[in-house]
């Protein structure tokens, strides 16, 4: 799985502290999510869609093979 | 000299001078047997150890205080992070060697009420509740926005991505931990065997401290799902 959640946030010229605290979680866990080294829940994927103003699959998106 | 170096010669020299200091009390020095030299050092290792916790844990709350890095606040809270695992780690390093110490002088001296046992003793529960202070401070540079429980419980109040951190975290450590033990008991049996010696205690001992820290995993690890 990809995401975007980076570039939204460069694009917002936010760090990660600053999305952390408008999406209500830990800078931690988008730091995880920025590295793919936590592939987050429904929860935390709409939190994000919702603070960046976009639909959750233009965020993270899926490889073919890994839909299959 | 490199800030991390400096405290550890502090923490060792800081060290050596307690060792010297307690076993004067109840060892001629120099040491005559090897289970002297074993306390000898065990004391100063443990001296030392929470020596460079103390040390670092001072400088981490001055580099906070004084906001003197001049970084992303992003890199400022990863750093703080690392820093604070490192301090714990060492923390917990202190509590076990100063835990190590206290037993091998005890055996030592066969349970005899000594200056050097008292102080050892002393020293153990001393670590227990500095460890406890030590704790809540780490929580407070690394978590400043967060009300911290007065029992240090700070699992109901993390997010996913800092629970799965912790969890792997805990995995890796109670992996290493428990076949650290399973094989200290595996020894303690074999040398009694080699000795002819009853090494009941130990091994019970061992097997308590085992059954603990498995329920204990257990407990935060039902805590830690999501």
């Amino acid at each position: 799985m990809r995401n975007r959640v980076k570039e939204l946030r460069a694009r917002h010229d936010w760090n990660q502290t600053e999305l952390a605290k408008r999406a209500g979680m830990s800078r931690q866990t988008i730091s995880l999510i920025e590295r793919n080294e936590y592939m987050p829940s429904i929860l935390i994927a709409m939190k994000l869609a919702r603070v960046f103003e976009e639909p959750v699959e233009s965020i993270f998106m899926f490889d073919e093979e890994e839909l299959r | 000299m490199k800030k991390y170096t400096r405290s550890f010669v502090l923490g060792g020299v800081g060290g050596f001078l307690i060792a010297v200091f307690l076993l004067a009390q109840e060892i001629e020095l120099p040491f005559d047997t090897k289970i002297e030299w074993l306390v000898g050092g065990s004391v100063a290792v443990a001296a030392a150890v929470f020596g460079i916790a103390f040390v670092r844990l001072q400088r981490l709350k001055k580099a906070v205080a004084t906001k003197g890095m001049q970084v992303e606040e992003d890199e400022r809270d990863r750093w703080i992070a690392i820093q604070s695992s490192h301090i714990a780690d060492w923390l917990m390093g202190g509590l076990i060697t100063s835990l190590f110490t206290f037993g091998v002088s005890a055996m030592y001296y066969e349970w005899t009420p000594t200056w050097l046992i008292f102080g050892l003793g002393a020293y153990f529960l001393f670590q227990l509740v500095y460890i406890r202070v030590a704790m809540k401070q780490l929580l407070l540079l690394s978590h400043p926005d967060i009300d911290i429980p007065e029992d240090l419980n700070v699992l109901p109040l993390m997010d996913e991505g800092e629970k799965f951190v912790m969890y792997e975290g805990m995995m890796k450590a109670y992996q290493v931990m428990s076949q650290l033990l399973l094989l200290s008991i595996i020894l303690t049996i074999m040398y009694g065997a080699w000795t002819n010696t009853t090494q009941l205690f130990p091994i019970l001992l061992m097997s308590f401290i085992y059954l603990i820290g498995h329920g204990a995993y257990q407990k935060t690890y039902r805590h830690l799902q999501y």
